[in-house]
């Protein structure tokens, strides 16, 4: 036992940061459904205590929304993340070898690893880097930092049967990429029935207004409860972080609300774009596809696959970003217009370009 | 020379000071090596009375300069000038008029008149002396790099001499003596005894209680601890470590403790982050006796869950959790027990303590009198005050704004923090301290106290789920220690087993640090001792237990599967037998997998509704059918349909008809008279009088014989059984379902369809070549079965049946010329009304006979034409006149002739003829009709016919009032399908869109079968939504027919576009054909006839 030296803390501290990304589901996973605040703590916690400041919460909040985007966690309409059972997206082939993608609970892969092992099934994990763009990283955001893990269940050919017998066995569900299309949720939305007074919360109340021409459309109002808006949310600050654990509200318009999951929320949202005829925009630059950030879940997870196995498809800055061929493009466009009323255009959004990022400053 | 000599006493005073102190003479503080806690009780003789007067003579000279009155800011530069060394007399001093004369209301007066003498105002004291003073503790504090003792309780200004000034040889005898008390009491553990910092409000109320019924009532320390201004705080906490400090020695002392030991824990102020709410929580405990507690507070009588133990004579009560509603409540609360009161002290309410702000410990919940750097908490800041962002930049490391509590709480902020680290910039040296204690004063919370302890964390490392709060880590999979914080020598490290402490394991010198964390890899090699718990520890400065255990050899997750059931009663997991009547008063119960984010989709009758369904923390969910809000269909059947974002799902159905649930259907292959055969067994709910029922086995080309039907007998209590041959081609799918009873309008309809291709039959013929024709048959069955849920394939199958069908009864769609015909029979007629009315302009002439066949015509002006085509297809439908008009090379004239239609539905004909009204004249050639000014410019009307002009053709004269023979020629295909339908559908539109429409008597039946079929596939769609529908519907099927083999090629969205439009549709659609087929015939008749 003895004090290790300056080259031996900074490899420990490659390594812890490079296995945050399981950490943070492993942790997620064991200990039931969590508040970010207390994912932030306990991963710093684990974490040594002198890391750069980039390793802080904005970092884990991107850990988090990679993880969520990719099918592995869901949040709750109280803002606590949860692990999703095990689950693999895929088809198990017989004549070629096959790779599924394993979503959900870590835990699983002991189990695979040690009852699967015979049947040539190996899981690969990749860990994927990408920049990270918070207040705090302004100057940093061309570091590459640590995003999530890609675990990839590989068979070989020929044992098509076994595998997918010994994968019900473990309780391990097959989604074939087909069905994750055919369930993308749709806009036939009903307006819930509870109706309440709303909870007296200290903080900032926002309207949702469908006319505004920019993506944000939450406007700060003192008094809604006789306004028509359709949507309210609470924050408790103005800032990104409250903007994180919002709350947010079906308005029936006579100051009764109804509160909603961050899910179904989304899809109002995206029903009163409609109904305003003021619908948003998907864009397309060259073969990056950028969808707004406030789609449902399923949607970033259906855009991931179509961007390939090994996750390039990510967050940034308000919008979820995955390179997409020209025909998996079009499909895009095509059931999004449909599904959501999004209006496919060329280019990258605003904030994308050199003045929008002087803007956002 | 009296400087001279103020310095020599000075300098005297200084070796004095050291002396008592156990400082060695010129040893700079930095060096040397102080005890833990240094300054507090010194080891020493307190000073003699004269002693004392001299040290405040010296310390007044030296800050005054005796013979001169110096202002107030040279005194305050003096002090800003002295360093920790030389102010030890200075602190010693003041320490000394606290121990005489000090509680904070009397302290500055005492020291005004004891070191000032007087010189100064107390006002200047108070409020510019002071916090002078207390930077010259906090300076000496830095520099003795930490080993001051640091007050937590108590006001900045005047908490350090305070507490400094220890306590006198009474009130020692005074704890001594309650100390006893305790013990005998409560045991010699320690942990019984309030001695925690989170126990000193129950400590102040025992002591207090205790003191004023002894004869130490009147001691300096149960004058300080009346004091409610910050001494009873500041000098409990200290009493409290004097009893922590000499614990050992008095329970040596007591020989006689209670056979049967209190053990009363005062109650803890929580926030349980579960509920967002804050909990007065009663800790369990123990009371003498069999007795039944209960415990009394804010005028509320709780009877508390108790039980006897009879070994130890005692009764230990269970924990009990009040919500607080409010922020301001009564301080005193007790048990009783057996008509015993024990008194118990409630936390102070932040409404009572200055407008606190509170600190709750992340860990568990409890608030919390004093915080760690580094450390994790829930802080809930007072309304009157504010978190400023340089504030929470200079406190926390992480901050984040939590929802506030709910009820009294509403106007509190709340925050999650993380402490600042101790080598973080902020916190480093006299600024930091200061920066730290001015931003917690500001915000009313507790002070930051362990800056100069090294802190130890465990780093990296799989950290187990565990109960208790020593963390449990893999002992194959360990963490590093970091050892963060200041110290100044080096430190021995020890690795302890937690049973036997005394011994350490290994020992290791950490060198000296200022910050800079660092790393140790104590647990180099696997654990063996798993179970065991160890300890790290710097003597009793720092320390972290750690507990090791095995690696988790399976951790078993949750499964992505879900299971909608009802409870009824005691019976749980029904999911079959299902009425209406169960749902309405049983309980739905989901179970899943923990904090599932669900659907409920419920459907049937007029429900069609989503509700969200949020799983809890084992999975499970549940909900009484009237607690949903929601109406019951008022009749079934119901489904509903749980799901996770459709991909996963579970339904029921109620209903109070028979049906047939998939569960409860069974398929299996038996071997009857030498060939296989499908058994389907099952049983029905709901049977009623229902008793025969049929079950149809199908091959993957059911048209081609592979169809098998077997009726079978339904018993009363819903059982039946049935084999179906499986000889003559491979079985995939079987359909069970209710016999019709006659005069039934209700078509045979399954209740469920298996999948029956796994099946181990091995007899079957080798290959699905077609064995007879059930072309018929099967398209009898499509209706009913698209009505089910269909396994994949059979609904691609019954979808592609459809088409088939439905295109083999499309009309060939040919793309000829137009052909002209004349109109005579109604069903032209009607037709040709019907197309005008879409809107259709049709060129059209009027010629004196009739064509026999339909020929190409290319007639050019003049001729004569109806004047209004809409008046024309009135007088179509029902007879009339109608004005014609004379379309000219110069335009278009009306004539005062008129076309005249009779119409005879008995006959099926309709007859035209002109009465003129001017003179009229008919080609004898072509047939054309003209005026008779006009028959010069006739043109000839047929292509290549160019002898029948005006010049060269002659005409039959009719003149003013006389009949014309005439017929309406125009070029109106009569087996153009697409324009047929395009008639048809026009006039379905046209009926479902006008109130007051009549159809058409020949259109009727037809319009009336239509409407019934869509109608029974889309029972809310108004008529011109639905016929609308179907008018797309044909168009999606006509262009797939068009595209022909190029619909293969047809993208994914396309194709599915065509599926969607065309499936719903079906019935309609034949229907429709069928029309459209029997129209065709009709004109076919009429251009043969």
């Amino acid at each position: 036992m003895q004090p290790l030296t300056i080259e031996d803390v900074a490899a420990i501290n490659d390594g812890l940061i490079e296995s945050a990304p399981g950490r943070l589901l492993l942790n997620i996973a064991r200990q039931g459904a969590r508040y970010e605040y207390q994912l932030v703590s306990e991963l710093t916690r684990w974490l040594p205590s002198q890391l750069p400041e980039r390793y802080g919460r904005t970092w884990i909040a991107a850990l988090l929304d990679w993880s969520r985007a990719r099918g592995d966690i869901e949040r709750d309409r109280r803002n606590r993340f949860s692990c999703l059972p095990p689950y693999l997206i895929g088809e198990v082939q017989n004549g070629a070898p096959s790779a599924l993608i394993l979503c959900g609970d870590p835990r699983i892969e002991n189990t695979i690893r040690h009852e699967m092992t015979p049947l040539g099934i190996a899981i690969e994990h990749k860990l994927v880097l990408g920049r990270v763009r918070g207040d705090a990283l302004e100057d940093d955001a061309a570091v590459e930092m640590p995003l999530g893990i890609e675990r990839v269940v590989r068979a070989r050919a020929g044992m098509r049967t076994p595998i997918e017998e010994a994968f019900a066995r473990l309780g391990v569900t097959i989604l074939r990429p087909d069905d994750l299309a055919d369930s993308l949720p749709s806009l036939d939305l009903l307006v819930p029935m509870a109706a309440e007074h709303p909870p007296q919360l200290l903080g900032i109340w926002e309207r949702y207004d469908p006319t505004i021409l920019t993506d944000t459309r939450w406007l700060g109002v003192s008094e809604w409860s006789n306004s028509p808006a359709g949507l309210v949310r609470w924050r408790p600050s103005s800032d990104w972080q409250g903007e994180r654990i919002a709350r947010v509200f079906y308005h029936h318009g006579n100051g009764e609300v109804a509160e909603l999951s961050h899910e179904t929320a989304s899809l109002w949202q995206l029903q009163l774009d409609r109904a305003a005829d003021n619908t948003r925009v998907c864009w397309s630059a060259g073969t990056t596809f950028y969808v707004p950030g406030i789609l449902p879940t399923a949607v970033f997870q259906w855009l991931r696959l179509l961007a390939g196995p090994i996750g390039p498809a990510r967050f940034q800055r308000g919008w979820f970003v995955a390179p997409l061929d020209a025909t998996n493009l079009s499909r895009a466009h095509d059931i999004l217009s449909s599904l959501y009323g999004l209006r496919p255009q060329d280019g990258s959004p605003p904030q994308f370009s050199v003045g929008g990022r002087k803007n956002r400053r | 020379m009296i400087q001279a000599v103020e310095r020599e006493h000075w300098q005297l005073w200084q070796r004095r000071i050291r002396e008592l102190l156990d400082l060695p003479v010129d040893a700079p503080l930095t060096k040397a090596d102080l005890p833990r806690p240094w300054f507090l009780i010194p080891p020493g003789n307190e000073l003699a009375d004269d002693e004392a007067d001299d040290l405040c003579a010296a310390v007044r000279r030296h800050l005054l300069c005796t013979g001169s009155a110096p202002s107030v800011s040279t005194i305050i530069n003096r002090l800003k000038n002295l360093n920790s060394e030389d102010s030890l007399p200075l602190l010693y001093a003041m320490r000394h008029v606290a121990r005489t004369d000090g509680s904070i209301g009397r302290y500055w007066p005492a020291f005004r008149e004891q070191i000032t003498g007087n010189g100064v105002s107390l006002r200047d004291v108070q409020f510019r002396l002071a916090p002078e003073l207390a930077q010259l503790w906090l300076r000496l504090y830095v520099r003795s790099g930490g080993a001051l003792y640091y007050p937590r309780e108590g006001k900045r200004n005047i908490k350090w001499p305070l507490v400094h000034a220890g306590l006198l040889p009474q009130d020692e005898d005074a704890l001594c003596h309650f100390g006893h008390s305790i013990i005998s009491q409560s045991g010699p553990d320690r942990a019984s005894a309030p001695l925690g910092a989170d126990d000193l409000d129950q400590f102040l109320l025992l002591l207090t209680a205790w003191l004023d019924q002894s004869h130490y009532a009147t001691v300096r320390l149960a004058q300080l601890l009346r004091k409610h201004d910050g001494t009873a705080e500041a000098v409990g906490e200290f009493a409290q470590r004097w009893l922590r400090s000499q614990w050992q020695d008095l329970a040596a002392g007591v020989t006689n403790t209670q056979s049967s030991r209190l053990l009363l824990r005062s109650p803890r102020l929580v926030y349980d982050d579960a509920e967002n709410q804050l909990v007065l929580q009663l800790p369990g405990g123990r009371v003498p006796g069999k007795v039944a507690p209960s415990f009394i507070w804010d005028n509320q009588t709780c009877n508390l869950a108790a039980r006897y133990l009879p070994a130890e004579k005692a009764t230990e009560y269970d924990p009990y959790r009040i919500p607080l509603q409010r922020d301001s409540w009564e301080q005193g609360a007790t048990l009783v027990a057996d008509q015993i009161t024990y008194p118990l002290a409630v936390p102070r309410p932040p409404t009572a303590s200055g407008n606190a702000s509170l600190v709750f410990d992340a860990s568990n919940g409890q608030l919390t009198r004093g915080w760690r750097l580094g450390g994790e908490y829930f802080v809930l800041i007072h309304p009157g005050r504010s978190l400023t962002e340089a504030d929470s930049r200079a406190l926390f490391r992480h901050c984040t704004p939590l929802e506030s509590p709910g009820w009294g709480w509403q106007n509190y902020r709340l925050f999650a923090v993380e402490t600042i680290a101790p080598d973080t910039n902020s916190a480093r040296g006299l600024e930091g301290i200061e920066r730290l204690e001015k931003a917690t004063e500001r915000l009313g919370l507790p002070d930051f106290a362990h800056l100069w302890r090294p802190r130890l964390r465990l780093v990296g490392g799989d950290r187990l789920p565990s109960a208790g709060d020593v963390p449990t880590y893999s002992a194959t999979d360990r963490p590093y220690v970091e050892i963060v914080g200041h110290w100044r020598q080096t430190l021995p490290l020890r690795v302890l087993n937690r049973a036997t402490p005394d011994d350490a394991l290994v020992t290791l010198p950490i060198p000296p640090s200022s910050g800079s964390p660092l790393f140790v890899e104590v647990w180099p090699h696997p654990v063996v001792t798993s179970g065991q718990a160890q300890r790290i520890a710097f003597n009793e400065t720092a320390r972290q237990d750690i507990i090791f255990a095995d690696p988790p050899r399976s951790e078993t997750p949750s499964r992505l599967a879900l299971t909608l059931s009802i409870e009824l009663g005691d019976t749980r997991d029904r999911r079959e037998a299902l009425s209406l009547n169960d749902l309405l008063h049983g309980r739905l119960v989901v179970e899943a997998w923990p904090h599932a984010q669900l659907r409920l989709a419920l459907c049937g009758g007029d429900t069609q509704l989503t509700l969200p369904v949020e799983a809890d923390a084992t999975g499970c969910w549940q909900s009484r059918w009237g607690d949903l809000g929601v109406k019951l269909p008022s009749s079934g059947p119901l489904t509903a349909t749980l799901s996770w974002r459709g991909l996963v799902r579970s339904a029921l159905s109620f209903a109070d008809q028979p049906f047939l649930t998939r569960a409860d259907l069974r398929t299996d292959c038996v071997h009857i008279h030498g060939s296989y055969h499908v058994r389907v067994t099952g049983s029905v709910t709901n049977p009623g009088s229902l008793r025969t029922g049929w079950a149809i086995l199908l091959g993957s080309r059911p048209w081609a014989g592979q169809i098998r039907r077997q009726s079978f007998t339904i018993e009363r209590q819903g059982y039946f059984s049935a084999d179906l041959a499986a000889t003559a081609f491979y079985p995939r799918w079987a359909a069970v379902g209710p016999s019709v009873t006659l005069g039934q309008k209700q078509p045979w309809q399954p209740w469920q369809i298996v999948n029956v291709s796994d099946l181990p039959i091995t007899t079957a013929p080798p290959s699905d070549e077609a064995h007879g024709n059930n072309w018929d048959e099967w398209l009898q069955l499509l209706p009913q079965l698209r009505a089910c849920d269909l396994p994949q394939h059979l609904h691609e199958l019954v979808h592609s049946s459809y088409i088939e069908h439905l295109i083999s009864l499309l009309p060939k769609i040919a793309s000829t010329e137009p052909q002209w015909i004349t109109i005579n029979n109604m069903g032209i007629a009607e037709r040709l009304a019907a197309n005008l009315r879409a809107g259709n302009h049709l060129d059209m002439i009027l010629i004196g006979h009739r064509l026999y066949k339909p020929r190409l015509l290319t007639p050019s002006r003049p001729y004569l034409a109806p004047q209004s085509l809409a008046a024309l297809a009135d007088a179509l439908e029902h007879g009339g006149d109608i004005r014609l008009l004379c379309a000219r090379p110069s335009g278009d004239t009306w004539l005062s002739s008129v076309l005249s239609i009779t119409v005879d539905r008995a006959k099926e004909n309709c007859r035209l003829s002109i009465v003129a009204r001017e003179p009229l004249a008919i080609c004898k050639k072509c047939g054309l009709v003209l005026p008779q000014y006009e028959f010069d410019h006739h043109h000839p009307i047929a292509p290549g016919d160019s002898t029948c002009t005006g010049e060269r053709a002659t005409f039959t004269a009719y003149g003013k009032g006389q009949i014309v023979p005439a017929h309406l020629a125009l070029p109106f295909v009569p087996d153009d399908p697409a324009m047929v339908a395009q008639s048809l559908l026009a006039e379905c539109l046209r009926v479902a869109g006008e109130l007051d429409a009549e159809p058409t008597p020949a259109s009727a039946p037809w319009l009336r079968d239509l409407w019934l079929a869509l109608a029974h596939d889309d029972p809310d769609a108004s008529p011109p939504t639905a016929f609308s529908a179907l008018r797309d519907a044909h168009r999606e099927l006509f262009a797939y027919v068009a595209a022909g083999t190029a619909s293969s090629r047809w993208p994914h969205e396309r194709r599915a576009r065509f599926v969607r439009t065309t499936a719903r549709y079906y019935p309609a659609l034949i229907v429709f054909y069928r029309w459209l087929r029997h129209e065709l015939e009709l004109i076919d008749a009429a251009s043969h006839h």
